[in-house]
């Protein structure tokens, strides 16, 4: 119970000191997803199809996880400056205390920030097409078209589909927490990454992924196993495996924290 | 009690150890003066108690708590105020209520009190403040935490003389039985009047560590002219008032005022080293 108090402490003390950057945050997103959704959508809606899927479905993904991913590797940036790791460090709560509020900002507010300004960014988009349709038609589209603009970007299942009746609320359910899963497992590395290096650690968290993607499709290549539909054994070591990488990150991301020290010269923490 | 046990440190290059198997026991109640030049280890050595920075070899014990696992229950008995920091851009009362919270025996009336003193309004802006006016705030906030053990890097540094007198009347009136205070400085003269126990530091060596009481027990500080320089005179130094001397105590001699520059520069330069090690 003093620890979930403790951890309340934190996040009131984060609050009060950080959220002039949480808003920065929440706009900066917003603004991103106002161009994509009005403007790049907008260009491609009317042209070649696999250019507009590819605009609809896989620029939002991108532009949803590199916004989260960047974002949590930089949680404990504060770590890595001399004057603000005093500050941080030496605030009287337990290193367990200080990494988990963190830590919970980076797996829960931060993607639901990134989603809040999505939501924002697709109410602003539907408002105005629907002031465009009283003007023009004098009938309004209806708030459920904010569901053309604010889609699960970690999901292929996601609420259109549920309203549509295209998937029972169950498969949306199930899909959504393995996604959340495999979601976690990438925040976990990026906020290891974040903690261990001093400096820029997504960038080398990118790096890392690139690398092992690209080891990845060379095996399959070489095995001849790239062209054919992935096993479901597969699948099912991929999903699993995901929650043991999360214990494994949030492990070393923990113990690199628990390491830090006020020294600006280490280039890398373990 | 903070005990330095057998503690080694270095940054990055194992050949350049800023301290080697260091020990040092500091009592409760007391007003230490950690004094060196600059780039002696005052500054690490105050970051090693804090659990900033971790040795790699021994420990440093804060009332029988490692201070590496930077426990909650220590902390809430340390503050650190650093030589140079960073404070977050609202309003000071603001900083209190978001600070207050992880020190269970922060004092109002200490605040109010140092605040006073400093001649600072509580409602004001801290990012609009100059240096000088920043750290008072620090300071002021530092002591009404009320925790026992309270370390302070190079205080007076961007202090102008007014405020380094109100410095000093703040600390005297602040110290409680209970309270421990750790003034790392190069400024010797901005804390001399204020120190139980000196402690002086030198490529990263104790070579002192001694009471004032018994320094002054033991030495007279005094200015002599040519003539008056005996065989008792340890150290001495030429002065615009004349010779600056420090010699040993006699039986009849008058307990004399603690010079602490000249005690500095008299164990630096191995007039009496060792004595009271």
């Amino acid at each position: 119970m003093a620890t979930i108090k403790n951890i309340l402490q934190l996040w009131r003390f984060y609050w009060r000191t950080e959220k002039k950057i949480y808003l920065r945050l929440f706009f900066m997103f917003w603004a991103i997803f106002l161009v994509k959704i009005a403007v790049i959508d907008f260009i491609f809606m009317h042209g070649d199809s696999e250019i507009y899927a590819w605009t609809h479905n896989t620029l939002h993904t991108y532009i949803c996880m590199g916004g989260i991913l960047i974002t949590v590797s930089r949680l404990f940036d504060a770590i890595h400056q001399k004057q603000r790791a005093i500050d941080f460090l030496s605030l009287p709560a337990s290193n367990g205390e200080k990494f988990f509020s963190r830590y919970l900002l980076g797996i829960i507010g931060v993607p639901l920030l990134v989603n809040l300004s999505l939501l924002a960014a697709a109410c602003v988009v539907t408002l105005v097409l629907n002031s465009i349709d009283v003007l023009l038609s004098h009938q309004p589209s209806g708030w459920e078209t904010i569901f053309n603009y604010y889609y699960d970007p970690y999901s292929w299942v996601g609420f259109r589909d549920v309203l549509r009746g295209y998937y029972p609320v169950s498969t949306f359910i199930v899909v959504s927490i393995w996604n959340y899963i495999v979601l976690l497992a990438f925040i976990s590395f990026f906020i290891w990454f974040g903690t261990a290096f001093r400096k820029a650690g997504w960038v080398y968290a990118f790096i890392a992924i690139f690398v092992t993607a690209a080891l990845l499709v060379f095996f399959l290549e070489v095995t001849g196993s790239g062209n054919q539909p992935t096993p479901r054994i597969a699948i099912s070591i991929f999903k699993y495996g995901s929650i043991l990488f999360t214990i494994l990150y949030t492990y070393l991301a923990y113990h690199s924290f628990c390491r830090a020290q006020v020294v600006t010269h280490k280039f890398f923490t373990l | 009690m903070i005990q330095v046990q057998d503690v080694t440190f270095y940054y990055g290059d194992k050949n350049k150890k800023v301290f080697n198997r260091f020990c040092l026991q500091l009592e409760q109640n007391k007003v230490y003066g950690l004094l060196g030049e600059n780039g002696t280890g005052k500054s690490t050595l105050l970051y090693l108690m804090m659990g900033l920075l971790r040795p790699s070899e021994g420990q440093i014990l804060v009332d029988g708590a490692d201070m590496s696992f930077r426990q909650r229950k220590a902390l809430q008995q340390m503050y650190i105020v650093p030589e140079e920091f960073t404070l977050p851009q609202i309003r000071f009362a603001d900083y209190v209520e978001t600070y207050r919270p992880f020190y269970p025996a922060f004092s109002d009336d200490i605040l109010h009190r140092c605040m006073e003193e400093f001649h600072l309004p509580l409602d004001v802006r801290i990012d609009q403040l100059s240096m000088g006016d920043k750290k008072k705030v620090l300071m002021s906030f530092a002591l009404a935490t009320n925790v026992r053990y309270l370390l302070m890097d190079e205080p007076t540094n961007g202090l102008d003389v007014p405020s380094k007198k109100q410095f000093r009347k703040v600390i005297a009136t602040t110290m409680t039985e209970e309270r421990t205070l750790i003034i790392a400085t190069h400024q010797l003269h901005d804390v001399e009047s204020l120190l139980d126990h000196v402690l002086i530091l030198q490529r990263s060596q104790l070579l002192l560590n001694a009471s004032v009481e018994a320094l002054c027990e033991k030495y007279t500080f005094d200015v002599r002219s040519n003539e008056a320089l005996t065989d008792d005179v340890l150290y001495t130094e030429r002065t615009p008032q004349g010779n600056a001397t420090l010699s040993l105590r006699q039986p009849d001699d008058e307990e004399t005022q603690l010079n602490l520059e000249l005690l500095f520069n008299a164990v630096t330069s191995d007039s009496i080293n060792g004595e009271f090690l």
